[in-house]
């Protein structure tokens, strides 16, 4: 692993030598013209945003806020952060959580300074999301991360066509092995996604015996694939989606009956038609994640960790985490905060009661069985592996 | 620069060597030197998001072991079938284009029809086709409306049929239109002088167009047949990535940063075409090979 880094740094060393001495004589000037810059540069996850855009972010910082989307192709962000140096340019990216295990120890991310004076909401946050979630591999004592979003992901059902009350709690067998869903389960082409899906259902039912869904040996994730096969043989899936619009475009049309999708498909769904599908409560096990705000190591040098701690705090503030929850049915490390600012600035009752749902909900649901999302298996390339045979097959 | 001098370059360059000597040169480092570099990654491997720089042949016996080889061959069957499809579609056309449509205006409103895809994204165009072959699409409706079925058909979307009739409206013009080029410039006294020899239509078509056309029939089967090989957004739009092409199983090793994978897999697909053009200039040495088709061009 040492020996790769090397390498990128001996890239970067070549690729900079080349470019001459204009960036030496630059570099200077660059980075003071940056510690005064107001702008805070934003790498991360589209549902991160806010709908309603960045003005109120500006009125209650003074910065402006440039953010730069991505999907959570999680190979991209480690190329985009590791080879590419985008922190060069961005101030702090929003990922995964889980994404600092390998990046925070490489030096990529730097260390969340919880007592800045500009980060004064970090004591609402709830412990259990500063705990062991952020830190580095083998569970140690360095916080790399901020937590920013969190939810647990089930399902999106038609409940006509499965003959079922949206009230039911249900399994994740009619995703994967139901007779009602025969050949009307839409499944996540990422592996990151779905395989680790099948791996705990196939794990909770006793069907495969293995250690940890998320991070599958080879003979574990032969195995877990060896049996997707075969439902897949059978006739169980009708087509494998990509990204959030095709979601809504399946789940709309009802090309499929359910979909292992984010719950704002399901909102949006509702929002074109009515309330005619359900992101269901499940019995057996959801899939819990979050993301995190990662300060760039290179921010440290720019001079303008201030204003990075200024917005990130707006992050952590009552207005973005209101506006979240209200608009994508996300919750975060200190909902309180956003039923708090709703009601102090008068949003309706009904806004306030969505609020307040969606904060009862993901409680409810980290109370059931779960496990993490694992952007950084050790077993990467074996579990890619194993889910192209899959879908090969 | 005036006429003379530009004139007297250019004739002094047309004598010169080194003019396709810098071609070679510059061919060498944009096309040959980075396969070279793509065939040297094949024999990396990758962990944990990592390339590791050992060289060995772990990605090649992971390809094969896994099976992932097929993605090659199943892109390269739809791609041949494919481009023939679309070359017996888009040859009477073409014929009919350049000697049969006797009225300019109505050859420049097809040719101009021919265009049109190239101005619109290509998934704009393909997602419409889910509205009319999806189980609640025009086409499913309109079926269980007249009687003909009870039920909605499944495979009208995300199956092969639906990759192959994805693929035909995108890719008929990259046939048509080299195939009407050359057939343009065909002589109308050929024709004729081969119908006042006594030869069917049928004899003329064999012996006259169809090896006057062939110049025209080989760029139509390059410009199809290499595009629908990376064929990403058919495949996912139509198919529901339930078929599996190679555009789409590259993508997949790099979101696990897997670069000697989709490096072994552009080889191997790449040895495969090599192959493939061996045996067609075996074939063709009787007559005078590959370059001999396109010396029909010189009449």
């Amino acid at each position: 692993m040492s020996d790769t880094k090397k390498t990128v740094v001996s890239r970067r060393q070549v690729l900079k030598a080349a470019a001459g001495g204009a960036v030496l004589v630059s570099a200077g000037p660059l980075r003071q013209a940056r510690a005064a810059d107001t702008t805070i540069r934003v790498y991360g996850v589209n549902t991160s945003t806010l709908k309603a855009g960045w003005d109120a972010f500006t009125e209650q910082t003074g910065l402006t806020m440039e953010y730069t989307e991505t999907t959570a192709d999680l190979g991209v962000f480690i190329r985009e952060v590791v080879a590419n140096e985008i922190g060069e340019v961005y101030d702090f990216f929003i990922i995964d959580i889980g994404m600092q295990r390998k990046l925070g120890p490489e030096g990529y991310f730097l260390q969340v300074d919880e007592n800045h004076p500009q980060l004064t909401n970090w004591k609402t946050v709830e412990e259990g999301y500063k705990g062991s979630i952020m830190v580095e591999e083998g569970g140690g004592q360095v916080a790399y991360g901020v937590p920013n979003m969190f939810n647990a992901d089930s399902f999106g059902f038609w409940p006509d066509a499965l003959g079922v009350n949206p009230q039911d709690t249900l399994d994740w067998s009619y995703m994967f092995e139901n007779e009602r869903t025969m050949g009307r389960a839409g499944v996540d082409t990422s592996w990151a996604q779905s395989m680790t899906h099948i791996a705990m259902y196939v794990k909770a039912t006793g069907k495969v015996d293995v250690k940890d869904n998320t991070d599958l040996t080879p003979e574990e994730a032969k195995a877990v694939m060896d049996w997707a096969i075969e439902r897949k043989r059978a006739g169980q899936f009708r087509t494998f989606f990509s990204g959030f619009d095709e979601q809504v475009h399946l789940l709309g049309t009802q090309e499929v009956d359910c979909l292992n999708c984010w719950e704002p498909a399901v909102r949006e769904v509702n929002n074109q038609k009515g309330e005619v599908v359900v992101y269901y409560a499940f019995a057996d096990f959801y899939f819990k994640w979050g993301n995190a705000i990662y300060i760039a190591k290179q921010a440290a040098e720019r001079g303008n960790l201030d204003n990075v701690y200024k917005a990130i705090n707006y992050f952590l503030g009552g207005e973005y985490r209101a506006q979240q929850a209200r608009d994508r049915g996300y919750g975060g490390p200190n909902m309180p905060l956003a039923i708090e600012y709703a009601q102090a600035n008068d949003w309706s009752q009904e806004d306030v009661d969505g609020i307040r749902n969606t904060s009862e909900k993901i409680n409810r649901k980290y109370e059931s069985e779960h496990f993490w999302t694992n952007p950084v298996p050790k077993n990467v390339d074996v579990m890619e592996e194993e889910w192209e045979r899959f879908l090969n097959a | 620069m005036t006429r003379g001098p530009l004139k007297a370059w250019y004739a002094h360059a047309a004598s010169a060597r080194w003019p396709v000597a810098a071609f070679v040169a510059l061919w060498f480092a944009l096309v040959i030197l980075p396969l070279l570099l793509l065939l040297v990654y094949t024999f990396l491997h990758s962990k944990g998001y990592r390339v590791v720089w050992e060289p060995g042949f772990t990605t090649w016996t992971t390809l094969f072991e896994s099976g992932r080889w097929l993605v090659t061959v199943r892109t390269l069957r739809i791609a041949f079938t494919i481009t023939v499809i679309e070359l017996l579609i888009a040859f009477p056309f073409a014929l009919w284009l350049a000697k049969g449509c006797r009225s300019p205006a109505l050859k420049a409103v097809i040719l101009a029809a021919l265009t049109i895809p190239f101005f619109l994204d290509l998934s704009s165009r393909t997602i419409v086709w889910r509205a009319i072959l999806g189980r609640q699409g025009l086409l499913n409706t309109a079926l269980i409306e007249m009687g003909l079925i009870d039920a909605p058909i499944d495979w009208l979307l995300f199956s092969e049929f639906a990759v192959h009739f994805g693929m035909l409206a995108p890719y008929f013009p990259t046939m048509v239109f080299p195939i009407f080029l050359v057939l343009s410039l065909v002589d109308d006294e050929y024709i004729q002088a081969s119908q006042d020899l006594g030869a069917s239509p049928l004899q003329t078509l064999v012996y006259v167009i169809l090896p006057l056309s062939l110049p025209g029939i080989m760029a139509g089967i390059v410009f199809t047949l290499v595009p629908t090989m990376a064929e990403y957004v058919v495949p996912w739009l139509m198919g529901g990535f339930n078929v599996n092409m190679l555009g789409r199983s590259v993508e997949n090793a790099l979101t696990a940063l897997k670069y000697p994978t989709a490096a072994a897999l552009s080889t191997f697909i790449i040895a495969l075409l090599g192959a493939l053009l061996a045996t067609l200039s075996l074939l063709l040495r009787r007559t005078g090979g590959l370059a001999g088709i396109f010396e029909t061009l010189r009449r």
